[in-house]
């Protein structure tokens, strides 16, 4: 036998091992243990599921938003709702006053009015 | 059949069994989510064979950690707790030279090649079966068998070649 084929029957026989592998049976152990932590798992994520929707970061970040969004519109909506038409004209008119008072558009003054 | 599955993997019969428990409380935990797209027994055996892979692919991670402790000197007490049980019957892979180097030609497989060839060695499942369970089709589990046996022999091969 050469070496090749030497080499050929030893990886052979090495995946061999995996056709003799044998069936494995469920221990009674096993079956005990698993109802165990089955019953240990349920309880607690039972409770899990109430104790992290009360006190879920996610949950309580959504709600500090929710409330700062109602509290921002709320508060810039009392703020513009006492201004009402008369004191909106009176910030216009005082606005123009100031724009067209300068010096500088002093021309457009009516000077035969100030004569008389 | 759960149980054997994860055998089938981890080559280790009370890694086995924790593994089979861990998957049925997972199916208990997340039977209302099962969409039965697939057979209810496809989908149980995807979750023996994902916890199956998360087990090797944490047993690799602790493996390189402990000979990296081994290289900076730190002795990790885990390690000096005794071997599982060689006169296991079932542990035919347990102990054996030519089995290490088998576990270890597997263990460098890609997840899904090594999943399909470890399954196809598994009397249980026909290609279909494969095939659904890694949802994908016959033709490219025949394809990953086929490269997997290609490269388990160069692997062998390299192995028996550097110890003669």
């Amino acid at each position: 036998m050469n070496r090749k084929e030497q080499l050929e029957a030893e990886v052979s026989k090495t995946l061999e091992l995996l056709d003799r592998i044998p069936q494995v049976e469920a221990s009674a152990r096993f079956r005990a243990q698993l109802m165990q932590r089955i019953d240990s798992v349920e309880p607690a994520s039972r409770s899990g599921i109430t104790a992290s929707a009360a006190f879920s970061p996610k949950v309580a970040l959504l709600a500090l938003l929710l409330m700062l969004n109602i509290a921002s519109g709320m508060l810039l909506f009392m703020n513009e709702a006492p201004q009402s038409a008369a004191s909106v004209s009176g910030t216009l008119a005082e606005s123009f006053s100031e724009d067209y008072g300068s010096p500088a558009l002093s021309y457009y003054d009516d000077q035969s009015a100030l004569g008389r | 059949m759960v149980i054997n599955t994860c055998y089938r993997f981890v080559f280790n019969r009370e890694d086995a069994e924790d593994i089979a428990q861990e998957v049925f409380i997972e199916v208990n935990r997340s039977l209302e989510k099962f969409r039965e797209e697939s057979k209810l027994s496809t989908w149980i055996y995807r979750i023996a064979v994902t916890k199956s892979l998360d087990h090797l692919r944490r047993q690799k991670r602790k493996k390189r950690f402990s000979s990296l402790k081994r290289m900076i000197g730190i002795d990790d007490p885990a390690e000096s707790l005794p071997a599982p049980d060689r006169d296991n019957p079932a542990d035919v892979l347990v102990g054996n030279e030519r089995a290490d180097k088998l576990r270890n030609a597997l263990d460098s497989l890609p997840d899904n090649q090594k999943t399909a060839f470890l399954l196809s060695k598994y009397d249980g499942y026909g290609n279909q079966e494969i095939a659904d369970i890694l949802q994908t089709t016959v033709p490219a589990v025949e394809s990953l068998i086929h490269r997997a046996k290609k490269n388990l022999q160069t692997r062998l091969e390299k192995e028996f070649r550097s110890e003669q």
